[in-house]
């Protein structure tokens, strides 16, 4: 089966100019804005050198924003892994009901992320929020917290909501590739004598290595975007307790107008992320070797 | 083998506790918008607060999105999957990092774009970078599927003279379908959902799509004239489209994942 090249072209051309215009342009954008001095209205900028990166990385907010990352996503991949790996253990061994709990729990990840944190800013409000209300009603006043005001403990509340909304992905994706771990690996271990936790740490973990791994690259990724949760339930405050990129490039751009330390916060983070993709693209492509040494 | 009984008790109760956990904010949502004048709450919000202009952009850009990513998508898998041709494998790879961008980093000179083409406030604003980010996102999803399709049924059209664009539309789109409608359920959601872009391109608060409106409720001056009743009536109002279309679509998304549309 030959085709011309050029038919090969044609086809992939719609999304080669999306990608050129939406995604390369802007990079290259913010790449050459991040060395100007600039509001991001005026007609004139000016040319700065490197000074938008030195103010940067002199600014103690991108320590706190690079731990933040950090904390937020280690936290969330590891708990939502250990959550996800043993709702779908359960549903591997075919507990009556599964098939509900799989459309239960998976829901939260589809509600939009406004009305998520609309709801949980209500819930953990001070004087109404139903959480201090429970703790008052349980004798527990001295518990009772200003949670999303409270330093120490804002970007631990938005971590908990966060795995709310995602433990239903990783349990579902980790469900998918339980489901092709063959069963008469599990028939000769019980034979040999192997009880089910070491079937568990010997065969159901290491074969699902795969598996951790695209959770870990999604889940890195996805911290690294963190946008919507701080941004509408502390904007990134109490003192950029919750400051992440996201939040505070927006806030560069659109409220106090420095776009060249906005752009070059943008590089920064996409070093992050091409960082994050370089371990990604070697996975796809050991995957397909792997596709290519079976069909061979 | 045979789950003994506390097995499954335990994995009841422990079932039970995490659906709880699920829905406890969803429900007390639904309560609190029933306090006090209990259902016309709600007529207060058909009546005064009037989501429909909200809804209408949702719908538009939405809609707008789902056909362009079913085009753009559906033809770079086919190439991708069933065409030879030089550096195929370098294109796909850097397309595929894509998925790696975040909105805050796009998010500024798309916005110039916008602006510079008198876009803001048209749903055509969100509609083309939602169509990039969801066809790069769903680009592996589709070209694994095509990956399956046999060869054998292009050669067999070729012979009786069939070109590549008869081919893609008359044997392989149709085949496409059930990969193609796990790629449509995951642009509906994320479209409908996006946040940042919607907020900033458009800025009038009567035609922001719904994912933005629950926005209005929690700067409290905006919205002191309705009471707190209302406003959770409102996020109710905002999430039941959503939560609509999931029960309608739950089976093919979670069996679409469950077989493998997502490789791990």
């Amino acid at each position: 089966m030959k085709n011309k090249p050029l038919t090969g072209y044609l086809f992939i051309l719609p999304l080669a100019l999306l990608f050129l215009v939406f995604i390369v342009y802007p990079i290259v954008y913010n790449g050459v804005i991040s060395f100007y001095d600039w509001n991001g209205i005026s007609l004139t900028k000016t040319f700065t050198g490197w000074s938008n990166y030195k103010k940067v990385f002199a600014d103690p907010v991108l320590k706190r924003i690079l731990l933040n990352f950090l904390i937020f996503g280690v936290s969330t991949i590891l708990i939502q892994a250990f959550l996800g790996i043993m709702y779908a253990s359960f549903f591997i061994r075919k507990l009556r009901f599964s098939g509900l709990y799989r459309i239960f729990l998976y829901m939260p990840v589809i509600i939009t992320p406004t009305i998520i944190s609309s709801i949980f800013g209500k819930i953990l409000e001070y004087n109404q929020g139903s959480l201090n209300q429970l703790l008052r009603f349980a004798g527990l006043d001295f518990l009772t917290r200003q949670w999303l005001a409270d330093p120490n403990l804002a970007l631990v509340c938005l971590i908990v909501i966060n795995i709310w909304q995602w433990t239903g992905y990783s349990m579902l994706i980790y469900y998918a590739n339980m489901l092709n771990i063959p069963q008469d690996l599990y028939e000769a271990a019980t034979i040999d004598g192997a009880s089910p936790f070491q079937q568990f740490f010997r065969i159901t973990l290491p074969l699902l290595r795969s598996t951790h791994f695209t959770l870990f690259v999604m889940g890195a990724l996805g911290s690294l975007k963190c946008f919507d949760l701080p941004y509408i339930l502390t904007r990134g405050g109490p003192n950029y307790a919750t400051e992440f990129f996201s939040t505070s490039i927006y806030r560069k751009s659109f409220e106090l107008f420095d776009q060249g330390g906005a752009s070059a916060t943008v590089m920064i983070m996409f070093a992050v992320a091409l960082l994050i993709t370089a371990v990604q693209m070697r996975l796809y492509m050991r995957n397909d070797k792997e596709k290519e040494l079976a069909s061979t | 083998m045979k789950n003994s009984l506390g097995y499954r008790i335990f994995g009841q109760i422990f079932f039970l506790t995490a659906v709880f956990m699920c829905l406890y904010p969803i429900a007390q949502m639904i309560v609190e918008s029933l306090r006090r004048d209990g259902i016309a709450n709600y007529a207060v919000v058909f009546e005064r607060v009037n989501l429909l202009p909200n809804f209408m952009t949702s719908l538009y850009v939405v809609g707008g999105t789902l056909i362009l990513v079913s085009i753009v998508t559906s033809l770079a898998a086919f190439s991708f999957s069933k065409l030879q041709f030089p550096a195929k494998n370098q294109i796909y790879y850097l397309l595929l990092a894509g998925m790696m961008i975040p909105t805050s980093a796009i998010i500024f000179p798309l916005f110039q774009i916008v602006k510079g083409l008198s876009l803001n406030n048209t749903p055509l604003a969100l509609i083309f970078p939602y169509v990039t980010l969801n066809s790069i996102f769903n680009l592996m999803v589709l070209r694994n599927f095509y990956d399956g399709l046999p060869n054998e049924m292009i050669e067999a059209a070729q012979i009786d003279g069939a070109n590549y664009s008869r081919i893609f539309l008359t044997i392989m789109l149709p085949l496409s379908l059930p990969g193609l409608s796990i790629v449509l359920i995951q642009t509906f959601l994320s479209a409908w959902n996006e946040l940042q872009m919607a907020m900033t391109f458009i800025n009038n608060p009567n035609l922001q799509p719904l994912s933005v409106v629950p926005m209005r409720f929690i700067q409290e001056g905006v919205s002191a004239q309705y009471s707190i009743a209302v406003r959770y009536a409102c996020l109710v109002v905002c999430l039941c489209p959503i939560l609509v279309f999931y029960v309608a679509a739950q089976r093919l998304l979670i069996e679409g994942i469950t077989q493998g549309a997502v490789k791990g």
